[in-house]
């Protein structure tokens, strides 16, 4: 599926005209997105340090993903639009990026992995999981969402 | 005055060699910066936790005060990395940041959220077993842990807005902004 | 979904997801070695 169009409509869109004229109005977005993106790595680690029985070890492990879950997606939310919002200003750019498209890969994966994997299982009582699943859903998801963030770091350097 | 003496300092580090090595290695400075951006997952992502329930936004039935030390460590080895790899940056490239607005305003709000943790941490155990086990802190606690997280965006903002060139010593700016930003030689050069 | 699947789908997933990052990290490592010994041989 070539996205080509897609990315061309979107550097000559509204979004764009507003994100490539105003630096402050980007400067801003951009800060949101770095704060959602201490928030979700925040979330992610709490949860994955527990799992791993790093951090808070006498909170339950369920309590702890629990909680961490609802600011993720509140987070993730914030660095999704503002991630569009931004990338309207560079569209075409980034779709020649190959660092851009590694970070969208790994972003897809971590989101299918939350949803569609980590959250459903983490929903039962954690004892009567094995542990090493437990652990193997913590390092993955670090190295995912720190794939993610590095990535995406170095599209700037690209 | 002041401006003269971060600016010579400025000068002092520029000259040494590392610093210089740092500044133009194809490598060394992108990592030193991408470890910076990434450690605010863990420094600023550990705070966000430890704020958000303050606030009685999070974890409403875990004791505030487990929170903040359970997370204190982590939090304060992300707080390490920052240092460290901020002073880097700023060692790397002395002049420039010194006459960085907006890196001055950062330092600035650096030192104020760390008066507003010391205070807060200093009223938080004070009155810890009145409200510890509260879903939802005090107003005065939650006030606190709402300028932190405010003070902290600034300090955010402020850093990624140091690498634009707006307020620039070799832009044309009046007087009284040459001043604030601490270029030396302009001023000189307009008396 | 049964907690077995989805055991085992996490399992799967994290074989695949850490070897494609491992892989993805050793490239841009194995770059990175390459312009060093380029520019300082």
């Amino acid at each position: 599926m070539d996205l080509y169009p897609f990315f061309d409509w979107l550097d000559t869109s509204l979004l764009a005209d507003i994100s490539k004229a105003y630096g402050g109005v980007f400067a801003v977005v951009q800060m949101l997105h770095l704060l959602g993106i201490s928030m979700l790595g925040g979330m992610v680690l709490v949860g994955d340090l527990r799992l791993l029985n790093i951090v808070m070890k006498d909170i339950p492990s369920e309590v702890v993903i629990e909680n961490t879950h609802k600011w993720f997606n509140v987070a993730l939310v914030m660095i999704i639009i503002s991630g569009i919002f931004m990338s309207s200003a560079v569209a075409l750019k980034l779709y020649y990026n190959t660092m851009f498209w590694a970070k969208m890969t790994s972003l897809t994966a971590g989101v299918v992995f939350v949803y569609a994997v980590r959250r459903p299982l983490l929903k039962f009582d954690h004892a009567s999981i094995k542990p090493i699943t437990l652990r193997m859903i913590a390092i993955t998801s670090i190295s995912i969402w720190f794939t993610v963030a590095a990535s995406g770091r170095w599209i700037g350097f690209s | 005055m002041l401006n003269e003496l971060l600016l010579n300092l400025a000068h002092w580090f520029d000259r040494q060699s590392w610093s210089t090595s740092i500044h133009e290695s194809i490598y060394l400075y992108s990592w030193i910066e991408t470890t910076h951006v990434l450690t605010l997952m863990v420094f600023l992502g550990m705070l966000c936790v430890i704020d958000l329930r303050m606030l009685g936004a999070i974890f409403p039935n875990v004791p505030a005060s487990t929170i903040a030390q359970r997370l204190d460590k982590p939090m304060m080895i992300g707080f390490a990395v920052m240092l460290i790899t901020g002073f880097l940056l700023y060692y790397a490239i002395p002049v420039r940041t010194t006459q960085s607005l907006w890196f001055r305003i950062k330092v600035v709000l650096l030192i104020a959220a760390g008066v507003n943790a010391f205070l807060f941490r200093a009223k938080m155990q004070a009155s810890s077993e009145t409200w510890d086990l509260d879903p939802i802190p005090p107003k005065r606690i939650r006030i606190g842990a709402a300028l932190s997280l405010a003070l902290w965006a600034g300090v955010v903002i402020t850093g990624r807005t140091i690498a634009y060139d707006w307020f620039d010593c070799h832009k044309q700016l009046p007087y009284f902004m040459y001043w604030v930003v601490g270029c030396v030689d302009e001023m000189a050069a307009l008396q | 979904m049964k907690k077995e699947t989805l055991e085992k789908a996490a399992l799967g997933f994290a074989v695949v997801a850490l070897v494609s990052i491992g892989w993805f990290w050793s490239v841009q490592i194995g770059w990175v070695i390459e312009t060093l010994e380029m520019a300082y041989g």
